[in-house]
């Protein structure tokens, strides 16, 4: 029987302590013996060994035990204790990956389920490997930091043995992965999968599918930065050890502390923007709204009534259909002066404009204006204007009859 | 989908509301700076959410200032936007007062009795906490939003199966604050902020890139430049290694060397130490050696010596003297036998004694008489006339009357008192008779006359009396002419009597000598035998002085060997003390040692030693110099330097190793990105041109038949990226590379640059149209067909992006803003509308003039106070006949 996630959860919580032991034992020996077993249950005060094979965190192997995979990985991840894998173990996924992608590419596009059977093992694929470099790098960083501070004191020619060693097991495959002047690197790889999965994630037909094409796509993008991300830290944390900087020092040392829990100690709060910092082009609406606190909230009434009611709107069609009705005028701003007298009292300099630029209507056409013609004077409220004589028709040439 | 917005108290609106959802487009009318675009602008607050990202009027951002327009009250000026998805909801937007935004959400339709209360006959706009009594009076769910991004993920949500405002599509990206939608959206609320780059960026976003490109950082440079150091450094470790081994041997001789030294300076120092006391020693010894000597000498010898030389020298006086006295009365006796016999001697005395009151005499007569020789002179002519009258009264005596008249004495006696001298003198030839008898009576002529009384008989003189008194003047005359001689050379005479008395006196004295001879005599005699006796003593005395002297002699020259002795122990201090100063200029630190040697022994060694000491150092130093120039070691320690040389000689393979893994990285890390830069740049044009330019194929607008964009690349970038995605290791000599590889000073160039390529460098768009069947190319940096034409493709081709990443649905509409509609051609108004509806756009136009083509209008009149729209008084809607 299956016993309950919660249980488990709170099987792990409640003996940690010996669940980290033996993950420890497991890391150094690679095997748990039953007598390291029975020793670890004693000191956890609790005979836990039932639980541990129920809950399937265990495994009984000719007499000793092992902890599952799955515990394992899981152990190792919230312990940020990786294993070092082997550089050949990094190239192996290459093989693993193009060999998804190859058959992923040849799949027929109708083949919705199967292809996105493949795609989503390609992605899981990819996401494996990259989690492997990672978790290679973490291990590396926490290495380096305990190198740097030199805790152990640990002399330059062991350093350097071991910053070459690193080099040879973290940056050198790495490079191999990265490079993308060798066709067979996964770099290039990935390239090959992004390109083939822009594509798809452009134009493929059915949505779900393309949406798988589009989650890898961005994944690969985030995997080649992530990939160069860790090669970056790598360089900038192994550079310095084959350096002769005195890396070690309590400074450091310190900060290294901090960096493994920031929160543990309040950092002063520096360069803060005050409210009541005088320096703010902001301070006469921060004074404002220091005082409103105090203030009686005046009321705020709506006074609907009050609106410019003489503001006049042109009504543009209004006036067109006017103009267009009258066809053809013989002086067009007379016209003008005329609509707009019947209508106002005075005619407003603004008015005026607005109708003469009935003159643009796309149904109205000039006819040249007679040299001859005497000007028209035509006095608005602000201005007097000279115009000249302009006679329109209907574009058409044909004047609706009145 | 926004289905309503309403503005409550801004600063420019009491109330206006804009509902969206009876409409596919509207335009909002008014005049100039009435507020339409602010009212409009009031969507950044719903789409935008991120301050810094909202774009108002005059390019304002969401800024406190642009906040106080929209909100100047905290607790009654809201915006409410209405949502629809499957239900009406609405999210409220109201500032608090530390000037920040709050987002409420509360499900029902917006309402304005929600807000609004009548009192007086007007409506009061409620404040916050009275429409939140309000809101729960009538049992509608009222939440608030905790901070902006629970904000951002409520109105943006990808798929359908949410109520979110936006229903995006899967390949939208959310980054913090902002989305691809929400990062282009803005360029509809505001449309004058679409401009050739935002379009550019616009595409780039659409297909989430806008964080693709290429940085070269100084840094790359640094870890190149670092890795080339340290490969230097090997290669100089590797040249150093025999003047290493070199140095590292004189340096342990050297060691050896200064280890031997501070052995013999304890030695030295040890015997230094008890050597010199013992010498001192001595040496006082000797001092008071010579101090009893000197004692000797010069309080007993020398004093008793002194008082012999003086001795000696009082007799040597003595003698002398004698001598002296001797000689002086041998030729006093001498001078006396040279003298005259005594009685001549006598006689000649007397004379001189004689001749002496002679003169004396005269002297005294002289000087009694006070006489002078002009008075003496007149005393001779006196009396030499006087003898001459007396020789001629002589003379004349016998031929005057008067020794003639009478022969009788007595009688011429009264014969020369009575008669008178005129007859006395006459001539005695005329006595007639001479008188015999002189009687008393004296007859005359016929008288007589009595001379017995009265008459005073006159002394007359005989010539015997006269010749008698001539004797006796002549004798005077003599004396006195005597007396003139004298009186006229009376210096002469006083040294005449001087030397008449001189001559006395020595004779005197001459005869004093032979009278006093035999005493001379005796004297001598007696000064002779006394002499003798001096010289005897003496003799007696300078044997005295010989004896003395050879004791000084003797004692003398043992002073002088003592004082040789004492000074050579001064030399031996001396010699020691400045070859002790000498040894401890040194500076050796001394180490116990023990050893039979003595101190010139040690002393000589410690020389030599040192000597050699400083030929090693020389050699030492000489080589350490070389050595940390060539290892540009700063190194000042020999033994740590030892210890850095054998600890790189020991790394030598393991560094090398990581300096070619760690090129080689560096190497990748620029090429790789490179080559992912042009990789995804590929593939952003199978996006434009299969999917992009696919939408906007359909488009019709104008005149344009077809219109897709071309992507132009910019093939110098390109290029320059494709090279440096070909570098494939940076080897230790990579300087040298760099010049001479093409790739590698593109690199070096961007490095040195910092050089970031950003994605849109790699391309420009170009606009390929199709009017009347031709394919016109335009640049749209430049300006396509007319100002309106080319709004609208801009618009069009960024409502093609929103609509790429919105999903399209009836609820899930997207508004946006065009403001000065008259700017696009009338024409092409119907087809951007159309445009618009098909693609899911609720367009909301703006100008001051109403333009048809419109379904709804708001008319938006100005007013003395806050301006008001609202459906029921400002909007008209148009529904085409056609």
């Amino acid at each position: 029987m299956r016993a309950e996630p919660r249980t488990i959860l709170r099987f792990l919580l409640q003996y940690f302590n010996a669940i980290v032991q033996l993950f420890e034992t497991q890391r150094a020996e690679g095997i748990i013996k039953s007598e390291k077993l029975d020793a670890i249950c004693k000191e956890a005060d609790s005979d836990i060994k039932s639980q541990l094979i129920e809950y399937k965190i265990l495994k009984l192997t000719n007499g000793d035990y092992e902890l599952r995979k799955s515990y394992e990985d899981f152990l190792s991840f919230i312990l940020t204790d990786f294993k070092l894998d082997l550089p050949e173990s990094i190239q192996k996924y290459y093989y693993s990956i193009n060999e998804l992608f190859a058959v992923t590419k040849t799949t027929p596009e109708k083949e919705t389920v199967i292809l996105s059977n493949r795609l989503e093992g390609l992605y899981d694929q990819i996401k494996e490997f990259v989690e492997l470099v990672e978790s290679n790098t973490v291990r590396l960083l926490s290495e380096t930091r305990a190198l740097k501070a030199n805790v152990e004191k640990i002399d330059y020619t062991e350093k350097v043995q071991k910053a070459s060693f690193w080099i040879d097991y973290y940056i050198v495959p790495l490079n191999k992965i990265l490079d993308v002047n060798h066709p067979m690197s996964i770099a290039n790889k990935l390239y090959e999968i992004g390109n083939f999965t822009n594509e798809r994630r452009l134009n493929f037909h059915e949505e779900k599918i393309r949406l798988q094409f589009e989650k890898l796509y961005s994944f690969l993008l985030q995997t080649n930065d992530d990939l160069l991300r860790q090669s970056k830290i790598l360089t900038n944390e192994l550079l310095p050890l084959i350096e002769r900087i005195k890396t070690e020092s309590l400074i450091l040392t310190g900060f290294i502390e901090f960096l493994r829990n920031p929160d543990a100690v309040m950092t002063p709060p520096m360069l803060l923007n005050k409210r009541f910092n005088p320096f703010s082009k902001n301070i006469l609406l921060n004074t404002i709204e220091y005082f409103e606190q105090f203030l009686n909230q005046e009321k705020f009434y709506l006074d609907e009534n009050d609106v410019e009611q003489d503001k006049w709107i042109f009504n543009r069609e209004r006036f067109r259909a006017k103009l267009i009705d009258r066809l053809p005028v013989p002086n067009f701003f007379e016209w003008c002066t005329e609509t707009l007298t019947e209508e106002f009292k005075e005619i407003e300099t603004e008015k005026f404009f607005a109708m003469a630029s009935l003159l643009f209507e796309d149904e109205v056409e000039i006819v040249a204006p007679d040299k001859d013609d005497v000007k028209l004077k035509i006095r608005t409220d602000k201005l007097k204007l000279e115009v000249p004589k302009l006679k329109i028709i209907r574009k058409d040439g044909v004047s609706k009859v009145s | 989908m926004l289905t309503r917005i309403a503005i409550l108290n801004s600063k420019v609106y009491g109330k206006a509301e804009l509902k969206f959802d009876d409409c596919n487009s509207l335009q909002l009318v008014g005049p100039n700076n009435i507020g339409k675009s602010t009212l409009i602008y009031a969507l950044n607050f719903l789409f935008i959410v991120d301050g810094s990202k909202m774009s108002f009027s005059g390019q304002r951002k969401g800024d406190k200032e642009t906040i106080h327009h929209y909100f100047p009250k905290h607790d009654s000026s809201f915006i409410v936007f209405e949502i629809y998805k499957k239900e009406y909801y609405c999210i409220l937007v109201k500032r608090n007062v530390e000037g920040e935004l709050e987002y409420y959400r509360f499900d029902n339709k917006y309402d304005d009795t929600l807000f609004f209360v009548t009192e007086k006959g007007m409506q009061r706009l409620l404040n916050f906490e009275e429409f939140k009594e309000k809101v729960a009076l009538k049992g509608i769910n009222l939440t608030a939003f905790k901070n902006k991004t629970e904000v951002f993920s409520a109105v943006y949500q990808r798929g359908k199966k949410n109520d979110s405002v936006v229903w995006l599509e899967d390949n939208v990206k959310t980054d913090g604050l902002s989305n691809n939608f929400s990062k282009v959206y803005r360029y509809l609320i505001n449309s004058k902020l679409i401009t050739n780059k935002t379009l550019k960026d616009s595409l780039i976003i659409a297909d989430n890139r806008e964080n693709e490109g290429l940085n070269f950082s100084q840094k790359n440079k640094k870890d190149i430049t670092d890795l080339l150091k340290i490969n230097d450094e090997i290669k100089n470790v590797k040249t150093i290694r025999p003047e290493f081994e070199a140095f590292r041997l004189d340096l342990h001789q050297y060691k050896a060397k200064t280890k031997v030294l501070s052995q013999l300076m304890y030695a030295f120092e040890k015997q230094y130490e008890s050597t010199v006391p013992e010498i001192e020693l001595r040496k006082a010894n000797k001092i008071s050696e010579i101090a009893s000597v000197n004692t000797e000498l010069n309080e007993v010898l020398q004093p008793k010596k002194t008082s012999l030389d003086q001795k000696i020298g009082g007799k040597e006086m003595e003698f002398k003297f004698k001598n002296e006295d001797m000689t002086r009365l041998y030729r006093e006796i001498d001078e006396i036998n040279k003298l005259e016999p005594i009685d001549f001697l006598k006689e000649q005395q007397t004379n001189l004694d004689k001749k002496r009151r002679e003169i004396e005499l005269k002297l005294t007569q002289i000087e009694e008489q006070k006489l002078t020789t002009k008075q003496l002179q007149g005393k001779i002519d006196d009396l030499s006339l006087k003898i001459k009258q007396i020789d001629e009264v002589i003379k004349n005596f016998n031929k005057s009357l008067r020794h003639t008249i009478s022969d009788d004495a007595e009688s011429l006696k009264i014969l020369n008192s009575v008669l008178s001298e005129q007859v006395l003198s006459l001539p005695g030839s005329q006595v007639k008779k001479k008188v015999k008898k002189v009687e008393e009576l004296l007859k005359i002529f016929d008288g007589e006359i009595d001379i017995s009384k009265n008459i005073n008989q006159k002394d007359f003189k005989t010539v015997e009396t006269f010749t008698k008194e001539k004797e006796v003047l002549v004798d005077e005359l003599d004396k006195l002419q005597k007396l003139f001689e004298i009186v006229s050379d009376i210096e002469k005479t006083k040294n005449e009597l001087a030397n008449i008395i001189f001559s006395i006196e020595q004779t005197k004295n001459n005869i004093d000598a032979i009278n006093n001879k035999p005493k001379v005599e005796k004297e001598w005699a007696d000064v002779k035998l006394q002499l003798q006796a001096i010289t005897n003593e003496k003799d007696q005395l300078l044997k005295e002085q010989n004896a003395l002297q050879r004791d000084i002699s003797l004692r003398s020259k043992r002073l002088e060997e003592l004082n040789e002795e004492k000074k050579g122990f001064d030399e031996r201090i001396v010699e020691l003390r400045v070859r002790r100063e000498e040894v401890e200029s040194f500076l050796i630190e001394p180490v116990e040692f023990e050893t039979s040697e003595n101190l010139d022994q040690i002393y000589n060694k410690i020389k030599l030693y040192f000597r050699e000491k400083g030929e090693l150092k020389q050699n030492k130093d000489r080589l350490f110099d070389k050595l940390r120039t060539t290892l540009n070691s700063a190194i000042a320690d020999e033994e740590a330097f030892v210890k850095y040389v054998e600890e790189e000689i020991a790394c030598l393979h393991d560094k090398e190793k990581s300096i070619d893994g760690l090129l080689q990285g560096i190497s990748t890390q620029f090429a790789n990105p490179a080559f992912t830069l042009l990789k995804r740049y590929e593939e952003f044009k199978q996006f434009v041109y299969n999917k992009f330019n696919y939408k906007l194929s359909k488009t019709r607008i104008s005149d344009i038949e077809a219109l897709k964009i071309e992507l132009v690349d910019n093939k110098k970038i390109m290029e320059e990226v494709r090279k440096i995605s070909e570098i494939q290791e940076i080897k230790g000599q990579m300087m040298f590379e760099f010049d001479q590889s093409e790739n590698l000073k593109v690199l070096n160039q961007y490095l040195d640059n910092s050089r970031r390529v950003s994605f849109d460098e790699l391309f420009d768009i170009e606009l390929h149209l199709t009017l009347k069947g031709a394919t016109k190319k335009v640049d749209l940096s430049g300006q396509v067909e007319s100002d309106g034409t080319d709004r609208m493709i801009r618009l069009i081709i960024i409502m093609s992006i929103i609509n790429y990443l919105a999903l399209t649905d009836d609820e899930n509409k997207i508004v946006l803003f065009i403001d000065e509609v008259a700017t696009i051609d009338k024409h092409n108004r119907p087809q951007l509308v159309n445009f618009c509806n098909e693609h899911n756009f609720i367009p909301i136009f703006a100008a001051p003039d109403p333009v048809p083509d419109f379904d709804k209008y708001y008319f938006i009149y100005p007013s003395t106070g806050k301006i008001n729209v609202s459906e029921k008084v400002n909007a008209v809607h148009a529904e085409s006949i056609v």
